[in-house]
C-alpha cells in the first residue's frame, strides 16, 4: 500500500529525513517511535505534502501511485489522513460546514453523490457520539477554543468520517489524560480492518498499549535504526532511547 | 484658464439650467444652492495635496465631462427585481429622481411618512427647512456639489415614539448608459423623532455598463432616544464612480447602528460622519469592502464625540484582490467636554494578490483627559496553515481560499439584522469570491 524508498528531505535548508524506508501492507498498524527532533513530525509532514518540507531525495508509492507528485488535497482524495499534532484553530468556519466540505470532497472524487444537509447531519451524529463529543462541537468554529483533547478527538472524528485508506496519526496520545488517550484509542481500533493501514507516530510506549502495532520503528536522525515488534516499545519504554543511540553510534 | 479651472468648470456648468428647472421651489432651498454652489467654486475638485485626499486620485473624474443624467423613467424594470428585498418597503429613485410606479409610498403606519424629499419641500416645508444642509453642511466639494445640484432622494421622517418594523429600501438606480457620462445627485434626509426606531438600507446600483458619477448625501438627525439601523450596499458598475456622504447627528440617547457594503465601482469613496452630540448617545459603524482588479474603495469615517458618556464601535474590513486599492481613514475626534467617551476602532484587512494595497490610518484627536479609545489596523495574508489543514481534508486551493475568505468577513453579517439583506449579502460575497478565484490564484 505504501512504500517509501530512502525518503530525505530538508526544512529551511536543514536536512532532516536522511533516507527512510518503510514497506506498509494493507491492514497493518505501524508504529514509528524516536526521540524528540528525530524526523517523526517531518516524516508525517512530508507524506500529508505540506510546502514547507522539500523532498530532496527518494520515493513514496501510494496504492501504486507516485505519491509526492500529488497536490496536499489529491493526496487526501486518494485515501491518505494526516491526523494533526497540532490541529489548526479556523474562526468563522463551522465544523459541521468544514467537516460536510471535507467529506463531500472525497465523495466527488470518488464518484459518489454529495451528501445534503440532512443526510450529512444524520452521519456525523451517529459519529460524533463514537468519539464522545458533545454535539455543540459541531457548530463551534473548527478546534477553535477547543482543549488538546478535544482536538484530537475533532481529528479522529475525521478518521471515522473520511475513512481513509491509510491513516497517520502524528502524535495524537501527546497530552492527554488516560481517558482521553482511550477515547482516540478505541476510535482507532474501530476503524482497523484488512484494507485499512494505520502510521502510528508516538513519542510513548503507552499508547501502544491501546493501539496494538504489528511493527515498531525507531526513528533517529533521520533514519530508521531498529525495526521489530511490539516488544521493542517495551523495551524502549523501560530502558529509554539511550542504549539505542549507543549501538547505533558504534556500528558508524 | 489654469487646468484645475478648466475641471471645475465641467461642473459649473449646469447649475443656471438647473436653477431654471427648479423655479417655483422654496426659496430657503434655492439660497442652500447658491451657498453651496459659491462654497464649490471656492474649493473646486479636490486634489491630493490635501491630507484628506492624499491616497485618491481624482484627476480621472475631474476630467470628464459629466451631464446631469435626465433619463425618462422606464415603464418595466425587470433588472430591479434582482436588487428588491423581501419584507421591505422600496422607494425607487433613477438617475436622482423619484420614481413612483415602483415605489410604494405614503404612511408607514401611524407617524411615519416617507416619500420622495422633492414632495416634502411641499408637505412638510418647515421640517426640511430645519434640517436640510445642517447635519451635512457643505464645506466640502462633494456636499457643496450635492446641495447644489439635488433634484431629488428620499424623506423619512418619523414623528415622535413611532417604530417601524418593516426595513425601508431606498433603491438608488442609475442608468450608466453608454452615452455621455452622467452625473446624478441623489439627497436623502431622515428626521427621526424622539423614542422613534427604523430600518433604512439605501442601494445603489447601476442599469447599464457605462460611465456614471453617483454622488449622493444623506443626513440622518436622531433626536432623543431614537434608534436608527442604517445599510449602505454600493453594487455600482465596474466603471462608476462614487463619492458619498453621510452626516448622522445623535442627541440623547439615540443609537445608529450602520453598515456600508462596497462591492462594486471603479473608485468609491464613501465620508461617514457620526455626530455624537448628546450624553449617552451611541454609534456602531461596521464596513466590509471587496475590491478586484484595478478597484479603488476609499472608506474615510469622523466620530465625533461632543458630548459625555457617549460610545461608538467601529469594525472596517476589506478583502482585496487583483492590483485593488483600498483606503480606510478612521478619524476619532473627543471634544474636551466628551468625558467618559468609550471608542473603540478596528480596521482589519486581507490581501489575496501581492499586488493589492491598502493604507490604514487610524486617527485618534483626544482632548479630553477621562476617556476610552482604542483601535487596532491589520493587513495580513490568509493563513497558511489554515489552508494546509484544509486541503489535507481533501478541499481544492480554491474552495479552502473561499472558505478561508468567507470566514474573515462572514462575522460582520451578524450585526446585520434583516433576515432577506443580510442573506443578500452573503451571497454578494459567496458570488465575489467565486468569480474572483481565477484573478486570485493568478496573482498569489
Amino acid at each position: 500500500m505504501l512504500e517509501i524508498k530512502n525518503l530525505q528531505a530538508s526544512v529551511e535548508g536543514k536536512s532532516i529525513l536522511k533516507g527512510i524506508n518503510l514497506t506498509v501492507n494493507p491492514g497493518e498498524v505501524h508504529a514509528i517511535m524516536g526521540p524528540n527532533g528525530s524526523g517523526k513530525s517531518t516524516l508525517a509532514q512530508v507524506l500529508a505534502g505540506h510546502q514547507d518540507y522539500e523532498v530532496t531525495g527518494g520515493e513514496v508509492h501510494f496504492q501504486g501511485q507516485d505519491l509526492l507528485d500529488l497536490a496536499p488535497e489529491e493526496r487526501a482524495r486518494e485515501g491518505v489522513l494526516l491526523a494533526f499534532q497540532y490541529p489548526v484553530e479556523i474562526p468563522g468556519v463551522s465544523n459541521v460546514y468544514f467537516l460536510k466540505a471535507a467529506l463531500n470532497a472525497l465523495r466527488k472524487h470518488r464518484g459518489q453523490q454529495e451528501l445534503d444537509a440532512v443526510e450529512f447531519l444524520a452521519l456525523v451524529r451517529e459519529k460524533i457520539a463514537s468519539v464522545q463529543m458533545d454535539e455543540s462541537f459541531l457548530r463551534r468554529s473548527v478546534n477553535e477554543g477547543f482543549s488538546g483533547g478535544e482536538k484530537k478527538r475533532n481529528e479522529v472524528l475525521q478518521m471515522a468520517l473520511l475513512e481513509p485508506r491509510l491513516a497517520i496519526l502524528d502524535e495524537t496520545d501527546s497530552g492527554l489524560d488516560i481517558d482521553a488517550l482511550q477515547i482516540v484509542a478505541a476510535g482507532v481500533n474501530r476503524l482497523r480492518s484488512p484494507e485499512r493501514s494505520f502510521v502510528v507516530i508516538t513519542h510513548y510506549q503507552r499508547l501502544l498499549n491501546y493501539i496494538v502495532p504489528d511493527f515498531v520503528h525507531v526513528l533517529m536522525q533521520g533514519r530508521i535504526v531498529r525495526t521489530g515488534g511490539r516488544e521493542l516499545a517495551l523495551e524502549l519504554e523501560k530502558n529509554g532511547y539511550g542504549w539505542l543511540e549507543q549501538e547505533v553510534a558504534a556500528s558508524r | 484658464m489654469s487646468r484645475a479651472t478648466i475641471e471645475k468648470n465641467l461642473f459649473l456648468e449646469g447649475f443656471e439650467p438647473l436653477l431654471k428647472s427648479r423655479e417655483g421651489e422654496p426659496a430657503f432651498v434655492t439660497a442652500l444652492r447658491h451657498q453651496a454652489f459659491i462654497q464649490f467654486v471656492e474649493v473646486g475638485i479636490p486634489n491630493r495635496r490635501l491630507e484628506r485626499w492624499l491616497h485618491t486620485d481624482l484627476t480621472s473624474l475631474a476630467r470628464t465631462p459629466f451631464v446631469l443624467a435626465s433619463a425618462p423613467h422606464a415603464k418595466t424594470l425587470s433588472t430591479l427585481d434582482p436588487l428588491l428585498l423581501a419584507g421591505t418597503r422600496e422607494l425607487v429613485f433613477i438617475d436622482g429622481r423619484f420614481a413612483p410606479e415602483f415605489s410604494h409610498c405614503g404612511m408607514l403606519g401611524a407617524g411615519a411618512h416617507l416619500g420622495s424629499l422633492d414632495r416634502a419641500l411641499t408637505d412638510h416645508p418647515d421640517l426640511v427647512e430645519a434640517h436640510l444642509g445642517h447635519c451635512a453642511g457643505f464645506d466640502q466639494a462633494f456636499t457643496a456639489l450635492n446641495t447644489a445640484y439635488w433634484q431629488d432622494g428620499a424623506f423619512i421622517y418619523l414623528e415622535t415614539g413611532t417604530v417601524v418594523p418593516e426595513p425601508i429600501h431606498l433603491v438608488f438606480l442609475t442608468t450608466g448608459g453608454t452615452g455621455e457620462p452622467t452625473v446624478s445627485y441623489p439627497r436623502t434626509l431622515v428626521v427621526a423623532g424622539a423614542n422613534s426606531q427604523a430600518t433604512i438600507i439605501e442601494t445603489y446600483a447601476s442599469l447599464e455598463a457605462g460611465v456614471h458619477f453617483t454622488c449622493p448625501v444623506t443626513e440622518i438627525v436622531c433626536l432623543d432616544n431614537a434608534v436608527i439601523d442604517h445599510y449602505r450596499l454600493e453594487r455600482e458598475n465596474p466603471a462608476s464612480y462614487h463619492l458619498a456622504t453621510t452626516h448622522a447627528r445623535l442627541e440623547r440617547d439615540a443609537q445608529l447602528t450602520s453598515f456600508t457594503f462596497t462591492v462594486g465601482g471603479a473608485l468609491v469613496r464613501n465620508d461617514l460622519y457620526a455626530e455624537l452630540a448628546a450624553p449617552g448617545s451611541g454609534c456602531t459603524l461596521n464596513g466590509l469592502y471587496l475590491a478586484d482588479g484595478t478597484q479603488h474603495i476609499d472608506n474615510h469615517l469622523w466620530v465625533r464625540h461632543i458630548a459625555p458618556r457617549a460610545s461608538s464601535r467601529q469594525i472596517y474590513k476589506g478583502i482585496l484582490s487583483g492590483q485593488a486599492r483600498a483606503v480606510f481613514n478612521g478619524n476619532i475626534h473627543v471634544h474636551p467636554e466628551a468625558q467618559k467617551t468609550d471608542a473603540k476602532q478596528t480596521n482589519r484587512n486581507l490581501l489575496l494578490s501581492n499586488k493589492a494595497i491598502v493604507h490604514t490610518n487610524p486617527q485618534l484627536e483626544i482632548f479630553a483627559g477621562d476617556v476610552k479609545c482604542t483601535h487596532g489596523s491589520t493587513v495580513g495574508q490568509l493563513d497558511e496553515d489554515a489552508l494546509f489543514y484544509l486541503r489535507s481534508r481533501g478541499l481544492g486551493t480554491r474552495e479552502a481560499t473561499s472558505l478561508l475568505t468567507y470566514a474573515f468577513a462572514s462575522d460582520l453579517f451578524e450585526s446585520v439584522r434583516p433576515d432577506a439583506l443580510r442573506q443578500s449579502l452573503e451571497k454578494l460575497l459567496f458570488t465575489w469570491l467565486s468569480s474572483g478565484a481565477e484573478t486570485t490564484e493568478a496573482n498569489r
